[in-house]
């Protein structure tokens, strides 16, 4: 069965076609998706937060909320949609994420029209490095070359 | 070929035949359509104004005639009100005076080949209408023709088969066929998703359960281990069964016997156990999460089945086989999809295999208000985006270690654990086999 669909978004940035594209594949395939909002921070130790508990704060209250209106768009075509945040270093993130869950049977990059550093092996993308390890086919939605738009912020 | 022209006639008859093909020639529309009653034929070109009869009612009448055959309209006075109804009314192309020779070769190339794969489709239907050879597994390219090699090959031993691919990819049908071209085709096929249950409702579905087992038990019910008896039972997303149930999954395999929940007495089996899964059980066993003990029972031989992607030549041949199983269980006469539809077909991932593939035409059936599958048909996404596949790494490729070790473990299967049998046909010495088994832990 084709259940569950992924779409990994980072630092906010969200690609309105890789969205669309969601919306249709779950609907053709009957799937539930989820969106995850993958945050880079660092932190040196886990036990001093300090002057980022603030900031993370902030940061959970804005993307809460635009990943709210994101969801919007998938109950009002009666997909099932769950969203999450996650804040830390991406890839070991994304790792822990899929490793709480039933598998997804694809993960879509919802960000970048085109991954950064494409075609430059020496600077790949985490989530192109990551590929790999995924047990399902990592899909990036790009426009036709007549249709290109660009990203947006959700803010 | 049908024009009013005959010089016309004699020069495409010449550039057709140099290419192999048959060509008869009529200057006359209804002596066409009278041959055609009588003798079969591929493809038909005919010139569109011709005074007896034109080229577009030719079409309509060949059409009712011969359904199915494709027509290039050729045509000095070409608009786009033409074409556009010309396509409408079902012709495989309406082409413009002039036209280079390896323009129409190249058409009627494709118009031939198109053709062969609706007629393949048509075929294979048929052959299962009538004769009960099961499932069809549907695919020219060298990976497909591979798995069915394979199917056919292994069908009638006793052996389990693990079945990997992706979702989507037909692992259930591949099952299916195996079942159907092997000696227990009369026996029932069982299949049982792993992955939708809890470990309980696992062990009662598939054990079966005593009269008062538990609460709520107020008869005596039969697993489907029991029902498969004689038969095939197909364990789907076997990855995802709980560690808990694996071990008694690999009790029953191994004793060939099932006690039901909350009973005393075991009940002798006689089953064939094919397993699938979209995981990569290697590293589930690595990552300690399925019994390597019963990964080696299951997969005694592993058919993995190829993601669409890697076998978009195939696409064609499967749209017309899922278009001919749509339009008949939908009643509508669609005959074919048209090039452009067909070509947005071949470009996209199809992340979700031929599943997808099957959703997106019955949609496009249901949409299609003609009789030929249009790009409008077909979801906007497929001629909106381009979706690129990362490409994971082919875990189908084992290292020699490994290879070493499932045939060790194989031949050892096959001797029933004699050793000295074993030596001898791995032509090792017993001390080398007893090393090697130590090694890789085959006790």
């Amino acid at each position: 069965m084709f259940q569950r669909i992924l779409v990994v978004f980072e630092n906010e940035e969200v690609s309105c076609r890789a969205l669309s594209y969601a919306q249709k594949l779950a609907h053709r395939m009957d799937s539930e998706v989820g969106l995850l909002m993958l945050v880079e921070m660092a932190f040196a130790d886990r036990a001093f937060l300090g002057s980022k508990r603030n900031s993370i704060l902030r940061l959970e209250n804005r993307i809460g909320k635009a990943l709210g209106r994101l969801s919007s768009g998938f109950l009002e075509k009666g997909i099932s949609v769950s969203v999450a945040l996650r804040i830390g270093d991406p890839a070991q993130e994304l790792f822990k994420f899929l490793a709480e869950r039933p598998s997804f049977q694809a993960v879509i990059w919802g960000s970048h029209e085109t991954l950064p550093h494409r075609n430059r092996p020496k600077r790949r993308h985490w989530i192109e490095k990551v590929s790999d390890s995924l047990e399902c086919p990592l899909l990036e939605v790009a426009a036709k070359p007549e249709q290109k738009v660009p990203d947006v912020k959700v803010r | 070929m049908i024009d009013d022209d005959p010089l016309a006639l004699k020069n495409l008859r010449r550039v057709l035949e140099k290419d192999g093909c048959r060509v008869s020639t009529f200057s006359s529309p209804v002596r066409a359509l009278e041959r055609l009653e009588g003798e079969s034929c591929d493809l038909v070109i005919s010139d569109v104004k011709m005074p007896q009869m034109d080229g577009l009612a030719l079409l309509e009448r060949i059409n009712r005639l011969v359904p199915g055959v494709g027509v290039i309209l050729i045509t000095g006075y070409a608009s786009l009100d033409g074409a556009v109804e010309a396509t409408k009314s079902g012709a495989y192309h309406y082409l413009e005076k002039p036209f280079t020779p390896d323009r129409i070769r190249s058409l009627v190339r494709q118009a031939l080949r198109e053709k062969a794969l609706r007629d393949d489709c048509l075929r294979q239907e048929e052959r299962k209408v009538s004769g009960g050879i099961g499932p069809v597994i549907i695919g020219r390219s060298p990976k497909m023709v591979r798995v069915g090699e394979l199917i056919r090959q292994i069908a009638p031993t006793e052996c389990s088969v693990l079945i990997t691919g992706d979702s989507g990819t037909g692992k259930e049908l591949a099952a299916r066929a195996i079942h159907a071209l092997s000696g227990r085709h009369s026996g029932p096929f069982v299949a049982f998703n792993c992955g939708a249950f809890t470990e309980d409702l696992i062990a009662n579905e598939l054990f079966g359960h005593e009269k008062e087992a538990f609460t709520g038990a107020t008869s005596r019910k039969p697993g489907l281990l029991t029902a498969a008896n004689r038969g095939t039972l197909f364990l789907d997303e076997i990855g995802d069964m709980p560690l808990s149930m694996q071990i008694k999954l690999l009790r029953v395999i191994q004793e060939r016997e099932v006690i039901p929940v909350g009973g005393t007495r075991p009940v002798a089996l006689d089953v064939r156990f094919i397993a699938a899964t979209a995981k990569d059980l290697k590293a589930a066993v690595r990552e300690q999460v399925f019994r390597q003990d019963l990964f080696f029972r299951l997969n005694v031989i592993n058919i993995n089945l190829p993601r669409l992607a890697e076998r978009c030549q195939d696409i064609p041949l499967l749209a017309y086989h899922i278009l001919h199983k749509c339009s008949k269980s939908a009643r509508k006469p669609i005959k074919t999809v048209s090039r452009e539809a067909m070509r947005l077909l071949e470009n996209y991932a199809f992340p979700g295999n031929v599943r997808e593939l099957e959703n997106i035409l019955e949609r496009a059936v249901a949409m299609c208000r003609g009789d030929v599958i249009q790009t409008s048909d077909l979801p906007s996404d497929l001629s909106e985006v381009e979706i690129y596949s990362f490409e994971r790494p082919d875990r189908g490729h084992l290292n020699l270690e490994e290879l070493e070790k499932d045939y060790i473990r194989h031949i050892l299967q096959i001797t029933g654990g004699v050793r000295t049998r074993a030596a001898e046909i791995l032509g090792i010495d017993r001390a080398t086999l007893w090393r090697k088994m130590k090694k890789y832990n085959l006790d």
